[in-house]
């Protein structure tokens, strides 16, 4: 009996060391049975939060590689939209048949990024940096992910300066939507998150919340832009105008990816403007 | 501070560590360090064998349990700690250790630091590949993975040895 005990104090150790060895293959081997269900989802109760609280930090290292493809797919999804055509046709054949032979691309698409850019001037402006080089020109659109940007004024080889929305010479042809009214958006009261749209008669029903979008009448921007909505309007005692002042879409404070729309029929327009003025 | 919360204390930064750092190395798609096997390594060897054995396995199956891979992290720290106590006979020319004389820097010179560490760490890295790919068809990438893996995990053991133990030596 003494000499068992010996024994077995001497290949305890080895014993233990067999236990959980067997017991760690069996952890192992059990991949798909209900024990193995129990086991990984009462785990996963400490484990999913400590890694979600790691993952705030590891996420930050792809947010720039997200935002270039992001980019990319908001370049496909706007140069899709219907308001980058000249011309549409709505039969009940083309919506069926899914073809659309008169449809012809009116815009052009590509990114930039702002590297300088001021809102808490008279006059603001924003630098891209794409320039000649790229392709951009004279009388380009430019738009945010979420509205109106500018327009290009200047281009030199690798930049380009955007005369941006919150300048006192930006005037933007603009439609308040439900009741399609055309008026003009100026930037007049030096706060960068709210313009104003003139031209619109008092008579007019504009509510608190419509939106303003672009006209479409300027050969500058594409229609159905979003610019802002309306947050505040009056009748003005001076003149026989509403008073409307909107909330900017564009949040200028915060401007890193923008759009440049070009308009691939500009020298054509531009030319046929040219005659119209001689007369 | 005592060995008890010395041992506690290390096994807790360590495991912290593994789990919101070096859980997210995975450098070439098979570099990823197990930097906690440094508590291991560090064990007292006067701990009760069957204490030492447990202690492993919590261990490992802490790992296992944020890495997905129930048991073979556990596997295979049961098995290093079970091979210490003879990779330090054989590396000391058959002879047991002095009592009190650990396996630490200051204690013994670099080279012999560096071959137990190197040692320990294949022997728990090879059986970490072997019980995750199983399949003899790429018996290449599995010796090539762990010999990787062993040099990398070492050389970041032996820094946090070296960082931690030169100010005691003083």
């Amino acid at each position: 009996m003494n000499s068992l005990r010996e024994l077995i104090k001497r290949f305890f150790h080895l014993f233990v060391f067999l236990v959980l060895q067997i017991f760690a293959l069996v952890l192992f081997y059990q991949n798909n049975n209900y024990q193995h269900f129990v086991l990984s989802s009462t785990l996963q109760k400490v484990t999913a939060p400590v890694q979600k609280f790691a993952n705030i930090f590891y996420k930050q290292f792809h947010y720039s590689s997200d935002n270039a493809l992001l980019v990319q797919q908001n370049m496909k999804l706007l140069s899709e939209k219907e308001n980058m055509f000249i011309f549409s046709e709505d039969s009940v054949h083309a919506v069926f048949t899914g073809e659309n032979k008169n449809k012809r691309k009116m815009y052009d698409i590509t990114s930039a990024h702002v590297v300088f850019n001021t809102i808490n001037k008279t006059n603001n402006y924003i630098i891209i940096d794409k320039g000649k080089k790229d392709g951009v020109n004279h009388d380009m659109a430019v738009i945010s992910p979420a509205g109106v940007v500018g327009v290009v004024s200047d281009v030199s080889e690798n930049f380009s300066t955007v005369i941006s929305l919150l300048n006192q010479n930006s005037r933007i042809s603009a439609k308040i939507i439900p009741i399609n009214q055309i008026g003009i958006v100026v930037w007049t009261d030096y706060d960068p998150t709210i313009a104003q749209v003139i031209d619109i008669p008092q008579h007019l029903m504009v509510a608190v919340g419509d939106s303003v979008v672009t006209s479409g009448y300027s050969d500058v921007f594409p229609k159905d832009i979003l610019i802002g909505t309306v947050i505040e309007k009056y009748d003005n005692p001076n003149n026989t105008f509403l008073t409307i002042k909107i909330k900017l879409a564009t949040d200028f404070r915060n401007l890193y990816n923008v759009f440049l729309i070009s308009n691939l029929y500009k020298a054509e327009l531009d030319t046929l403007k040219q005659n119209f003025k001689n007369e | 501070m005592n060995r008890f919360s010395k041992n506690f204390s290390r096994f807790f930064i360590l495991l912290l560590l593994q789990v919101f750092v070096f859980n997210y190395v995975q450098w070439f798609g098979f570099l990823n360090p197990a930097v906690y096997l440094l508590f291991l390594i560090l064990l007292p060897l006067e701990i009760p064998k069957p204490v030492q054995y447990i202690l492993a396995f919590i261990t490992g199956f802490i790992v296992d349990s944020f890495l997905k891979t129930y048991g073979i992290q556990a596997f295979a720290c049961v098995l290093m700690i079970f091979l210490k106590p003879y990779i330090i006979l054989i590396l000391n020319g058959l002879k047991p250790l002095e009592a009190g004389v650990k396996p630490v820097p200051g204690v013994k010179d670099f080279y012999w630091i560096l071959v137990y560490t190197l040692l320990l760490v294949f022997v728990q890295q090879i059986t970490v590949t072997l019980l995750e790919t199983f399949q003899w068809a790429q018996w290449w990438r599995i010796i090539w993975s762990s010999i990787a893996n062993t040099f990398f995990t070492t050389f970041i053991i032996l820094c946090l040895e070296y960082i931690f133990y030169s100010n005691k030596k003083k």
